[in-house]
């Protein structure tokens, strides 16, 4: 492998359980502490890790500056400490700069996750602390930037993310990549077979035993559970319920008003029927 | 303009540069020079050394920020700064005595860790870590309680014969939370970039202009859900070594520079003479809790 | 080459070296990793310096330490071994 292979996502779409799927099967199927043990498959917009590869303090640059140098250090990173890296930033050029984050130079393979967006605004809403009115509007943001505070030190760098329609659009027809797209919904139904895909695209044991113990040491259960025991150090302080919060699909219509989702239709129709979310 | 002090050099520049105390150790001709002029994009024959900075054969390095301007660093100790219109001049002196400084450093063969530093019963104790982790407000606190700050972001460590800290300037840089938390404010404050709530605080009162021994180094860390805090001392030869490698700032450039073997045996150095300690604290628990402890097992 | 008793080592001259209380500390400047080697091990590394039969090195350790002549010959494989994983010295023959 050379390069970066990314497990790549609009926020909220089952990427981290996807690492914690990955971090136990790299390990033979073993239990794993989510606190240590994600570290196997780096958050790829970590501070610390794009500040020791840029050899630059990334609180010390503007946006723009950040837009330019990213794609220098992605190169950098590809070259110096290939793996597996999670991602949230969108396959295109953030205001200012030239070339994605990411690009496709750097990139080995991706992994891109997608999930119902209605199910993403529930989520959401959960994992910032605001209403699903709020999140709806997020997604529709063009120019959402994460870990742009200028007031205080956000634990990533500043990543672009644009609109959900977008975020999935750039990847989705990303030229010149190895691409895996997974739905979240078809995780959850039908976990061994996705899982074994998986595997198989990353060129990883897709033996049935491990895979099984894989995926039974990071069922949503041992998560949440484990989270609600020892806390979980990637959630963000201001959110108003647990990371692992359902793990299931469709809890929208549950908990998403009727308008907020025919808002959803409205912006984001056209991607979703493309992944065939009604 | 007097010259000023930096790290043992005396340095001329054609731009004001507030944070550093004035030069008055002896007659010498000043070590460091800095003007504004023409800075060419590219380094004839250089080649990239990292994001934004390039090297040539003879050691000169050239830094472009894209929204600062261009940093020639040549390491006679002349240094050519050519601005952008838009510029702040603290934008320009946060590159000029932070990565400029580091490049200074390692052509001279100097280690320079990314940490703060302050004086205490003579010696030097050093505070390195991540970006966030608090080595700035933990440098305020002790300036407040009276000490000396020798460095916020470059920590310049000479190490022949014992192994020295040589001061930079007392300037710290402090988000708006952490000088409002300590009941100062902001007024009057340049800020680090433009829009951004991250000032320039300058404690001239706290400067020093004299090389002290390093007494302690402290590896600062947030502590994870579920994992203690505390004081730690590293014993084991090799983490202290990879500890102080991942803490050397703009580490790739020593290699460069063909100065990889002169840092080695300054780690080593440290790693035999000088006790280096974790810090554990909970993201949120405010470092002035830390205070007492630090001073007490610095005094072993 | 395979390592046996009659091949003939020698230190690579890369690897920056310094004492660091009582481990010796070798630094593989190109790939960044260091090594630490206890007194026994530093021994070793001291002698090969020059090149130097397996078997000749197993002789002078057996005059210096109380062991079993098969049981030093293991020890200074597996040790030779690693050292050669991680391209820190040369099988001549």
């Amino acid at each position: 492998m050379s390069g970066l292979t990314l497990i790549a996502s609009y926020p909220k779409s089952g990427n981290t359980w996807t690492r914690a799927f990955l971090a136990s099967h790299l390990r033979g199927g073993q239990p794993l502490d989510l606190n240590t043990d994600l570290s196997l498959i780096l958050n790829l917009t970590s501070r610390s890790l794009q500040d020791f590869h840029a050899e630059l303090e990334h609180s010390d640059l503007t946006l723009e500056e950040i837009a330019l140098l990213r794609p220098v250090t992605s190169r950098r990173i590809a070259e110096a400490q290939p793996g597996i890296y999670k991602t949230h930033d969108a396959n295109l050029s953030p205001p200012g700069a030239r070339e994605p984050a990411i690009p496709a130079d750097a990139i080995d393979r991706v992994v891109y996750i997608v999930r119902d967006p209605r199910d993403v605004a529930v989520s959401l809403a959960h994992h910032f602390g605001c209403s699903p009115g709020e999140s709806t509007g997020i997604m529709a943001d063009a120019r959402l930037t994460l870990g742009r505070s200028q007031r205080l030190l956000n634990a990533n760098v500043a990543h672009f993310v644009s609109s959900w329609s977008a975020h999935v659009e750039s990847w989705l027809d990303a030229a010149d990549v190895r691409l895996l797209v997974l739905r979240y919904e078809d995780m959850l139904a039908e976990p061994f077979a996705v899982f074994a895909r998986l595997c198989r695209f990353l060129d990883f044991n897709d033996d049935a035993a491990t895979l099984r113990r894989s995926l039974e040491a990071t069922s949503f259960p041992v998560l949440a559970g484990q989270e609600s025991r020892a806390g979980f150090k990637e959630r963000p302080r201001n959110a108003s319920s647990a990371f692992f919060r359902a793990g299931i699909a469709g809890s929208w219509r549950r908990e998403l008003a009727p308008e907020l989702a025919d808002r959803l239709i409205a912006t984001q129709g056209r991607v979703m029927a493309r992944l065939g979310y009604g | 303009m007097a010259d000023g002090y930096l790290c043992g050099w005396r340095i001329r520049s054609a731009i004001p540069l507030p944070e550093l105390m004035p030069w008055t150790v002896d007659e010498r001709p000043a070590d460091l020079t800095v003007e504004i002029g023409e800075v060419p994009e590219r380094l004839p024959g250089g080649r990239e050394a990292s994001s934004f900075l390039q090297v040539d054969d003879d050691g000169a390095c050239l830094l472009g920020v894209p929204e600062v301007g261009r940093f020639l660093v040549r390491p006679s100790g002349a240094i050519t700064i050519r601005p952008l219109p838009e510029a702040s001049p603290a934008e320009i002196r946060l590159f000029l005595l932070g990565s400029v400084l580091g490049f200074i450093c390692h052509q001279h063969g100097l280690l320079p860790l990314h940490g703060s530093c302050v004086e205490m019963d003579g010696g030097a104790v050093a505070f390195c870590g991540h970006s966030g982790v608090g080595k700035s407000t933990l440098a305020l606190n002790f300036a407040r309680r009276g000490r000396r700050v020798l460095s916020d972001d470059v920590c310049v460590i000479e190490s022949v014969d014992q192994v020295l800290v040589r001061p930079s300037f007392p300037r710290l840089k402090l988000w708006r939370d952490t000088i409002e938390d300590a009941a100062l404010s902001t007024e009057g404050l340049e800020r680090n970039r433009r829009g951004q709530e991250k000032y320039h605080y300058l404690v001239h009162e706290a400067g020093f202009r004299e090389p002290l021994p390093l007494r302690a180094i402290f590896l600062l860390r947030a502590a994870g859900p579920g994992e203690s805090t505390g004081i730690e001392r590293l014993s084991d030869a090799l983490d202290i070594l990879t500890a102080l490698t991942a803490q050397t700032f703009r580490p790739r450039l020593s290699q460069l520079l063909g100065k990889a073997a002169q840092l080695f045996q300054a780690r080593a150095r440290i790693a035999s003479s000088v006790p280096v300690f974790t810090l554990a604290r909970r993201p949120d628990s405010p470092p002035e809790l830390w205070l007492n402890d630090i001073e007490a097992t610095v005094r072993g | 080459m395979a390592l046996s008793r009659i091949s003939e080592v020698v230190r690579r001259p890369h690897p920056l070296e310094a004492a660091v209380g009582d481990t010796q500390v070798l630094l593989d400047a190109e790939q960044g990793l260091y090594f630490g080697l206890n007194a026994v091990a530093a021994g070793i590394w001291r002698r090969l310096e020059q090149p130097l039969r397996v078997d000749d090195l197993c002789r002078m350790l057996g005059a210096e330490y109380a062991a079993a002549p098969a049981r030093i010959e293991e020890d200074v494989l597996a040790f030779l071994t690693r050292l050669e994983a991680q391209n820190l010295i040369e099988i001549r023959a």
